[in-house]
């Protein structure tokens, strides 16, 4: 492994972009600061050139006359560019903000006026047309960096959009011309400045612009650095959104604190063979990334051979058995070991090895809850996947599991520099330097996000004997049955969602006798089943009002139930007649389900499920492939376990 | 300093006359025994034009792209490419001179990569010997990335990144006919004769085919032959559309003129 070799002084004194300066000149070419595969072949960027590009880029800004305090919206995907335009725009004082690509132009424009942006950047053709379709509502953005030129040709003529290409060339022209504004630009900037906006994720109500300064980027990123001990050159693959706050903390705090490589994957599509090439040391991503995994390894493994199939039974056996006396802090009987390590040699070696995960250090999972199922799973597959836990408003993930403590059901210890506590209705608070300075001109919901000085969660919880700490769930999405029992919905569906069967799920109960929920299935794992017994279907709405498919998943409900408490448990349940989508607006662009939202579109089934009937009749919108809506009348069947 | 993405150097850094194609069809029939698949001919396709050619089923439409192509030989007529008769020559000595096509029915070779399937197609450009390539040479070595580099650049441009490893045989339809296109590309032809591109695609699958036909017509300059069922994309895209017949061409013109034109409005309507 490389030595660190990172600054010495506290860099938490440092911008962003004065940071990536003093490493360009630390590391300068001898480490690669960012990797990309682009035509196939992996290109590299050492943090001279990382630095290079960021001057270039921000003088290319300067030339648009982007001043510090405005602020920049960012449409794009997971490429260098992103780095360069973000940092740029930074390093000019600016105030970046990171949009998602699959923002809906109504979306986009409201995220544009709120920040009343001076600049976008749009990766490519897509978002560019939706932002000329908002045109005359945005008319405060001067001008639109578009990176990706093709499909562009049609557009030259439009003075409001420029490329980077010639963004790159106004810059360079511009440093010529004034080759200390840059250096000018860098140190005027103050670690408390803010640094970026995130737009949280709105469950409830509108979404929040979170911003973040300097300070709380390079606070995460020393916190995790020294946490898990990162060294230069290590890599990290970057593939959830920018908008995210995952990427964002890493791209900016940890990899520029460290000194890691960011490698950027050719299209999202190629990330799991790209993973393969890379071999990235640590990961962390949203829970959904894992269960998906999951479900593909057990559909994949079914389909096996029969020797196959018996020899994964037999490895996930000995390794559950091998991870369940861990858990305990037993020591393993010496014959149990060598199976394990057989196991590891014939099945868990080679299939993390196909799917690309054979060198993570650290994998981490976050966002929503993840089903402790799912880690057992892959912790006895030997991948050490690990639960943390993090708010954008806290500046990113500061609460990970540590090494050999597998405990699946925790989310585990604060880094270290974080202090955590909770209140008088267990309501989880967080302490550090990374937290955030408050939300974007809203002054009252700032204040109501802290209780002296300590950042209010929103999640509730409970630290355990060993000092790890418990989500129970969002504190206002704790909900209480009839008699007044209390339950969280998040935590029956993560169980039900690891069917491999069982795409989505929403359950109900509040103020009910007892607990329903509504089921999206999993069209690929469903209709293979389908096939496989020779049941003809067409369409979604088809497949999931079948008499047979109900059956199947009545049956995996039943088996989910055995692992729940008894006042959680589902008593009926409804396959509904098409899939929860963002552009629904019923689940956020993180994939997390709008609970109150469903509860309203969908009363009708709901409230049948109360009632003493087997089938009803409902209308309902349906989003067709090509973006048409349309309406239809279905019948809905009602299944009691 | 340069953004890459999006900019395929070789492929766009063809010269003008290097992309030069002109093709003229004069009085071009053809039998199948009793059967008149095609009668008196005459058309001209010029440099630069997105040409396409319409008609009813057994109109006749691909027996004249086979003319061209060389895989049918017409009974009387001549067909002229780049002031050169081309009417008697073998299919793969059109290729040579820089006409590349696409099929009806899919003709990828199934047990290949997709890779594999391009890489073939510049077969037609190595200039290295076999000892040479035995000894991998640093020339041939040079030559080698070279065309590498083209086929991914026409990769990114058809964004199947993803499936640049995978085999034909197990790809969807649509999936194949981007695969096809990008093979026909790889010849750097001159003159490319696309058959039903859209057939059997999703709306999805078409608006992209739709993008990448129009791209490479507008920014590269490929002249293009196209033959279409779909009649809303081709009134869309084409510069000049053919409509034949039962052999015939009964009309030709921009898309404006077809649309008001009587016979075509018979022949398609009743």
């Amino acid at each position: 492994m490389i030595e660190q070799k990172s600054g010495t002084t506290d860099d938490r004194t440092l911008t962003l972009p004065q940071l990536l300066a003093q490493q360009a000149g630390v590391l300068g070419k001898d480490f690669t600061a960012i990797r990309e595969k682009a035509y196939g072949i992996w290109h590299t960027f050492n943090w001279e050139e990382y630095l290079r590009y960021v001057r270039i880029t921000a003088m290319g800004l300067a030339a648009l006359g982007l001043r510090r305090g405005e602020n920049v919206i960012l449409i794009l995907n997971n490429h260098p560019e992103w780095l360069f335009t973000e940092i740029g725009a930074q390093a000019l004082g600016a105030v970046t903000m990171n949009v998602f690509t699959s923002a809906t132009p109504d979306e986009l424009q409201s995220s544009i006026q709120r920040t009343q942006a001076a600049l976008v950047i749009a990766q490519d053709q897509e978002q560019v047309d939706k932002l000329i379709e908002i045109h005359g509502h945005i008319s405060h953005v001067r001008q639109v960096v578009y990176i990706d030129p093709t499909g562009m040709r049609s557009y030259r003529d439009m003075t409001w959009l420029q490329s980077y290409a010639d963004l790159l060339q106004a810059g360079e022209e511009l440093d010529r011309k004034s080759p200390d504004l840059f250096e000018q630009e860098l140190n005027r900037g103050k670690s408390k400045d803010i640094a970026l906006m995130i737009q949280t994720s709105g469950t409830t109500g509108m979404s929040k612009l979170a911003m973040l300064s300097h300070r709380s980027m390079t606070s995460i990123g020393k916190q995790w650095t020294q946490a898990i001990s990162l060294n230069s050159g290590e890599n990290w693959l970057s593939m959830s959104p920018p908008a995210w706050i995952v990427d964002q903390m890493w791209g900016f705090g940890v990899s520029l604190y460290s000194g890691m490589t960011m490698n950027f994957p050719e299209t999202p599509e190629t990330v799991t063979e790209d993973f393969r090439e890379i071999g990235p040391s640590v990961i962390i991503t949203a829970s959904r990334f894992w269960e998906d995994l999951a479900s593909k390894i057990r559909v994949k493994m079914a389909d096996a051979g029969w020797i196959k199939r018996r020899l994964f039974h037999w490895a996930e056996k000995t390794g559950r058995a091998t991870i369940a006396k861990q858990s305990v802090g037993e020591e393993a009987a010496w014959h149990q070991k060598l199976l394990h390590r057989f196991a590891a040699w014939f099945v868990y070696e080679p299939l993390l090895d196909r799917i690309g995960c054979a060198h993570f250090r650290n994998a981490y999972t976050g966002g929503h809850p993840i089903s402790p199922d799912v880690i057992r799973f892959f912790q006895a597959i030997g991948l050490n996947l690990k639960q943390c836990y993090g708010l954008t408003e806290a500046g990113g993930i500061f609460q990970v599991q540590p090494d050999h403590q597998v405990k699946p059901e925790t989310v585990g210890k604060p880094l270290p520099g974080v202090e955590i506590m909770l209140d008088a209705d267990q309501e989880v608070m967080v302490k550090s330097d990374s937290l955030f300075s408050g939300y974007y001109r809203d002054f009252q919901t700032t204040e109501k996000a802290f209780h002296n000085g300590w950042l209010k969660t929103g999640d509730a919880g409970y630290i355990d004997q060993d000092g790890h700490l418990i989500i129970i769930g969002r504190k206002e999405d704790i909900i209480k049955n009839k008699s007044g029992q209390a339950f969280s919905p998040d935590f029956i569906e993560t169980r039900l969602k690891f069917s491999p069967y069982i795409k989505e799920a929403v359950t109900f109960g509040e103020s009910r006798p007892f607990i329903t929920a509504m089921v999206n299935i999993d069209m690929e794992n469903v209709g293979n089943w389908a096939e496989e017994r020779l049941i003809p279907f067409t369409t979604y709405l088809d497949l999931s009002q079948q008499k047979a498919v109900e059956d199947l998943i009545g049956n995996e409900i039943r088996e989910i139930n055995k692992q729940l408490p008894e006042i959680m448990k589902i008593r009926k349940f409804l396959l509904l007649y098409k899939l929860l989508d963002a552009d629904d607006e019923e689940l956020t662009r993180t994939g997390k389900v709008r609970r109150r939202f469903i509860y309203g579109l969908y009363l009708q089934l709901i409230e049948s499920m109360y009632r003493e009937i087997s089938q009803v009749e409902t209308k309902g919108k349906i989003r067709y492939r090509d973006g048409r809506v349309g309406e239809i009348t279905t019948k809905v069947n009602i299944s009691t376990i | 300093m340069k953004a890459y993405r999006g900019q395929p150097e070789i492929f766009a850094a063809r010269q003008e006359k290097d992309r030069y194609a002109d093709l003229e069809i004069r009085d071009l029939s053809l039998n199948f025994g009793g059967v008149k698949a095609l009668t008196n001919i005459d058309l001209k396709v010029r440099n630069g034009e997105l040409y396409a050619v319409i008609g009813p089923n057994g109109a006749g439409k691909t027996s004249l792209m086979n003319c061209i192509t060389g895989f049918y030989k017409p009974k009387s007529g001549r067909i002229i490419f780049n002031d050169r008769d081309i009417t008697r020559m073998h299919a793969h000595n059109l290729v040579k001179i820089g006409i590349g096509r696409t099929f009806q029915n899919i003709e990828l070779f199934p047990g290949m990569t997709v890779l594999a399937n391009m890489l073939l197609a510049r077969h037609l450009y190595c200039r290295y010997s076999f000892p040479g390539a035995g000894l991998y040479l640093p020339s041939v070595r040079r030559e080698e990335v070279r065309h590498r580099r083209l086929i991914e650049e026409l990769i990114d441009f058809l964004e199947i990144q993803a499936i640049r490893n995978k085999n034909v045989a197990s790809l969807p339809y649509g999936l194949m006919k981007r695969v096809e296109l990008g093979r026909a590309l790889a010849l750097e032809p001159r003159l490319l004769v696309l058959d039903e591109p859209f057939a059997g695609m999703t709306l999805e699958e078409k608006e992209d085919m739709v993008r990448f036909i129009t791209e490479i017509n507008e920014v590269w300059g490929q002249t293009i032959v196209l033959v279409e069922h779909d009649m809303a994309i081709v009134m869309s895209i084409s510069h000049r559309i053919a409509v034949l017949n039962f052999g015939e061409m009964i009309a030709e013109g921009t898309a404006d003129e077809i649309g008001r034109h009587p016979e075509v409005i018979r022949a398609y309507l009743g």
